[in-house]
């Protein structure tokens, strides 16, 4: 099904392009799920992002302030038996962690999207290999490889950790992304393009992209979803990026002292809350998007 | 039915992915300069534990073939991977690293294997009712309150439930205890130990199961209310055939069998997260030997572990992913 | 008792939008007589396929009936409840889908689905056994008897749709609805499927309501023959009378339309396009694309007479 806005001669110059890349992505923000989500993720964002500049106390130092004290108006959230003031610590940590998800993300994206991309286009033998590379870190359990990896390495740094996660969230888009290429490689407008004389990569870019922009944007949700829940996941067994703090690192001293069953639920629920948050608005985040690309799903709530 | 194709298929990359697993368990630790078992034992050494010093670095060096060239050392790790030698383990020498992992297996694949069919038949069972209830248009209250809770549900993860429920079900209201899979000084093999063990298995099958349910019913919601729109409904409705047989044999049957494809790839998922389930409840299966000796840098363990929870979960997809077509007339060729 | 075996009267049937609804079937009027095929014939998306799962009730929101009437032998269909209506569901009415690959569950025999549609009502197996039953429908619809074991999934799209009729043959209908039963099947099987509906006539004294957008085929089984236009029945007559002497505008531009083999001439189409269902005109609808259009055309719309006995017409040109 051809319309005038996938038809390549109207796309011709780069600002017909970024016109409809413009125009596509605006029509993401108005479902209201995607809005929704945005903001719980935004919000969090923004309060440790700000709020982080405004604290007194310092995330890690030993003895900063007194310890083991309760929530008062001094400390909202008390101290930690290091002595370090832990609303101070929550702001840094929902920072840190939500950098380090991002991060992580964004490798684990541009990794999927160069495999599906380049797989599903070129096809042959570049994609049997792509899928089978594809498969296999799809079935491999990643927190295993992860921890093993986490564990050798000596030194974890922010970088190291954000790496060490895109290894295993990128294998799940770039499956279905290539599918989906593999789809649109057949379309009218894609034939009609190549046609016209445009290279593999000028396809690629003008016109299976901007069809594909609502997926894109779930998925690569869905894949700082994942590398958040791998972040977290691999902290809270103390296999993080050491000498900061991040939420799963805080909830790893809290399991370490034994918060919980000693009742200091000021400690592990406020990072629990912040991880929950954020899951949700980015999972809400790519129901939005998902309705976006089945209109169907929206019809049915 | 399948064809040979599919069969050959399939084990061939079940043996590629558990070879690329074994090659990775072998590389990452070499990786590091210098050796991080000998400086182990070094550090050990130093701070006044003491292995048994020159017989214990023997034992190593021929085991591991510290002092060969790298294929070598792959030669001979692979050849004592076959044989279901994993190590010995540095904190609990003389046992073995398969020793350690012998006794912990058990205890993960119960949990483990209660709490993954538990939430799937909750799951896609509660999941189907909500998308059957659309099928008239909008759908109830009910359906729209249950489909919030699961996707709620779904975005906490299995410890921050895990913690959750320790602080109601354990601090507050002292029904559960802690952690741990079992008392002390009870008698094994009688009732009160059967009944012992379920009480502290019960908070952390619930939280796997709390946080696992939520995602099947979503799935199998959504199925649903694909399979709604599908012509062979609308023939059932102009059949005039009654409502639960049509929910029984053209909308469930539709719904369930493509959720056991996702079983074998969300299996990945759900072991990751009971690991630390177990970690925190501090339950004596795999998960918690992983996490001892990562903090006590008990290399051959940490590799042995995350070797056979690869094994495990491949194994197992591989295993729904060959009898999943017997059950699924549509699939035969790919 | 009405002598009509179904009589639909004024019926609406209207999609739901964000806006205003579209008026699929916007008062539509016919009836089927005990024992005949009626064709009904019309563009593709005019509301054919609306009618006839409107008939059964076996719309989905946004879908919803709007108004009017569907009498089966006196009883009004759309009043009934649940229950009621589902008894009359396939057993006396059998509403064959429009596009029937998908029309089978993937997931049971077809032997199963034979049954439950007999079970489901309760018919009794003539013949004794059921193996011997299913044998002999399947037989009857060209189908080997093995086909009684297999899934969807082995059978082409033919062997289907001749599924489908055994199936509905199995629990011998009064009144078979069969919306285009034959596009998407090639011109071999069309014709089986054709004979197989006046078959059904003959042997089990079923009437057939053929919908269809290809006035051949219609033309080919059909006693008499409906067309609808743009939610609105235009035209009914007996097929002999309706090729002879066309009474509408749209059906004479329709017969124009199909290639003959006997006269030489070239097929013409209909120049313009069916109007907007959201905003129908207020006079008659084929007015823009009609060569005998007057002014009363555009202001009011015509209503559907019986000029003459067997003859009906919506049109100011020709009552």
């Amino acid at each position: 099904m051809m319309n005038a806005e996938q038809h390549p001669s109207e796309s011709g110059t780069t600002k017909g392009y970024l016109l409809r890349l413009a125009k596509g992505s605006s029509v993401l923000f108005e479902n209201k799920k995607v809005l929704l989500g945005l903001s719980i993720f935004l919000g969090v964002y923004l309060i440790s992002e700000i709020g982080y500049r405004f604290s007194v106390h310092h995330p890690t130092r030993y003895g900063d302030v007194p310890m083991n004290l309760s929530p008062s108006w001094e400390h909202p959230l008390g101290t930690d038996p290091m002595g370090r003031d832990l609303l101070t610590q929550l702001l840094y940590g929902t920072r840190l962690s939500m950098h380090i998800g991002i991060m992580a993300g964004v490798i684990a994206f541009s990794v999927s999207v160069l495999v599906a991309f380049i797989g599903g286009y070129c096809g042959g033998f570049i994609d049997s290999i792509f899928g089978v590379i594809t498969e296999v870190f799809l079935t491999i359990p990643s927190l295993a490889i992860l921890i093993l990896i986490a564990a050798i390495v000596p030194k974890v740094t922010i970088a190291i950790m954000a790496t060490i996660l895109a290894i295993f969230s990128w294998a799940w888009p770039a499956k279905v992304m290539r599918s989906q290429v593999l789809s649109l490689k057949e379309r009218g407008f894609v034939r009609l393009a190549k046609l016209s004389g445009y290279s593999g990569i000028e396809i690629i870019i003008r016109e299976i992209v901007p069809n594909m922009l609502p997926f894109l944007g779930a998925y690569f949700a869905v894949v700082v979803n994942a590398a958040m829940l791998a972040e977290a996941g691999l902290e809270i067994i103390g296999l993080g990026p050491q000498h900061t703090i991040t939420l799963g690192i805080m909830l790893n001293w809290a399991m370490v002292h034994s918060a919980v069953t000693r009742g200091l639920t000021w400690w592990w629920l406020p990072p629990s809350i912040m991880l929950i948050l954020i899951f949700l608005g980015l999972f809400v985040i790519s129901m939005g998007l998902d309705e976006i690309a089945n209109p169907r799903l929206e019809m049915q709530g | 039915m399948y064809t040979i194709k599919y069969l050959i298929r399939r084990v061939l990359m079940y043996l590629l992915t558990v070879a690329t697993a074994v090659v990775i368990n072998f590389v990452v630790p070499r990786l590091i300069p210098g050796n991080p078992i000998q400086a182990r034992l070094q550090e050990l050494y130093r701070l006044g534990i003491r292995l048994g010093g020159e017989e214990f670095i023997q034992k190593y060096s021929r085991l591991f073939s510290l002092d060969q060239p790298m294929h070598i050392q792959f030669v001979n790790y692979v050849a004592s991977l076959l044989q279901g030698n994993l190590g010995f383990s540095i904190s609990y020498f003389p046992a073995t690293v398969s020793d350690i992992i012998r006794r912990s297996i058990p205890w993960s694949i119960g949990l483990l294997g209660v709490a993954v069919v538990i939430s799937f038949v909750v799951g896609t069972v509660l999941g189907a009712f909500m998308g059957w209830s659309k099928r008239e248009g909008k759908g109830s209250k009910i359906g729209g309150l249950g489909f919030a809770l699961s996707v709620f549900l779904n975005n906490v993860p299995f410890y921050a439930l895990g913690m959750i429920l320790i602080y109601t079900l354990a601090y507050t209201w002292p029904i559960f205890p802690y952690g741990g899979g079992h008392s002390l000084l009870i008698r094994l093999g009688t009732l009160e130990y059967v009944i012992d063990i379920i009480m502290h298995a019960f908070l952390p099958a619930l939280a796997i199961v709390l946080g696992s349910t939520g995602a099947w019913a979503i799935e199998a919601r959504g199925l649903m209310i694909g399979v709604l729109g599908e012509d062979y409904l609308t023939l059932a409705k102009a059949k005039g055939l009654p409502s639960k047989h049509i929910f029984r044999h053209y909308a469930m049957k539709n719904t369930l069998l493509p959720l056991f494809t996702d079983l074998a790839l969300s299996l990945s998922t759900i072991v990751s997260g009971s690991i630390i389930v177990e970690i925190i409840f501090s339950y004596p299966g795999i998960g918690t030997v992983l996490f001892t000796a990562i903090q006590s840098l008990d290399y051959p363990v940490i590799q042995g572990t995350t070797l056979i929870i690869i094994l495990g979960v491949t194994t197992a997809a591989l295993i729904v992913d060959l009898i999943y077509p017997l059950l699924d007339p549509r699939i035969g060729e790919k | 008792m009405s002598p009509q075996l179904l009589e639909v009267n004024n019926l609406k049937v209207y999609h739901g939008t964000r806006t205003v609804p579209v008026r699929a079937v916007d008062g539509v009027s016919f009836a089927v007589k005990q024992g005949e095929i009626l064709g009904l014939a019309g563009e593709s998306g005019c509301g054919k396929s609306t009618l006839a799962t409107g008939i059964l009730k076996i719309i989905t929101p946004p879908t919803y009936i709007a108004g009017g009437e569907v009498l089966f032998r006196g009883k009004n269909l759309l009043t009934m409840s649940e229950k009621e209506i589902r008894s009359i569901r396939w057993r006396h009415i059998a509403l064959l889908p429009q596009a029937s690959m998908n029309a089978l569950n993937p997931v049971m025999k077809i032997h199963s689905q034979i049954k439950d549609g007999m079970r489901a009502h309760k018919v009794e197996n003539p013949e004794g056994k059921s193996e011997n039953y299913i044998e002999m429908l399947l037989r009857s619809v060209a189908l080997s008897p093995r086909v009684a074991k297999d899934y969807a999934c082995e059978l082409s799209g033919g062997m289907r749709q001749r599924a489908i009729i055994a199936m509905a043959l199995a629990v011998r209908p009064d009144l078979i609805i069969a919306d285009e039963p034959t596009s998407a099947l090639d011109v071999v099987v069309q014709r089986g499927v054709l004979e197989m509906l006046v078959d059904s006539k003959e042997k089990l004294g079923s009437s057939v309501l053929l919908i269809s957008h290809d006035i051949a085929i219609i033309s080919e089984v059909a006693d008499r023959l409906a067309i609808i236009y743009a939610g609105k029945i235009i035209e009914i007559q007996k097929i002999i009378d309706i090729f002879d002497e066309p009474l509408h505008p749209y059906t004479q531009g329709l017969i124009a339309s199909v290639p003959s083999l006997q006269k030489k001439r070239i097929p013409k189409s209909i120049p313009g396009l069916p109007p907007d269902l959201r905003n129908p005109p207020a006079g008659c609808r084929f007015y823009p694309r009609c060569q005998h259009a007057k002014d009363v055309c555009r202001k009011e719309e015509p209503e559907l007479e019986e000029i003459e006995p067997g003859k009906y017409v919506a049109c100011y040109s020709s009552s």
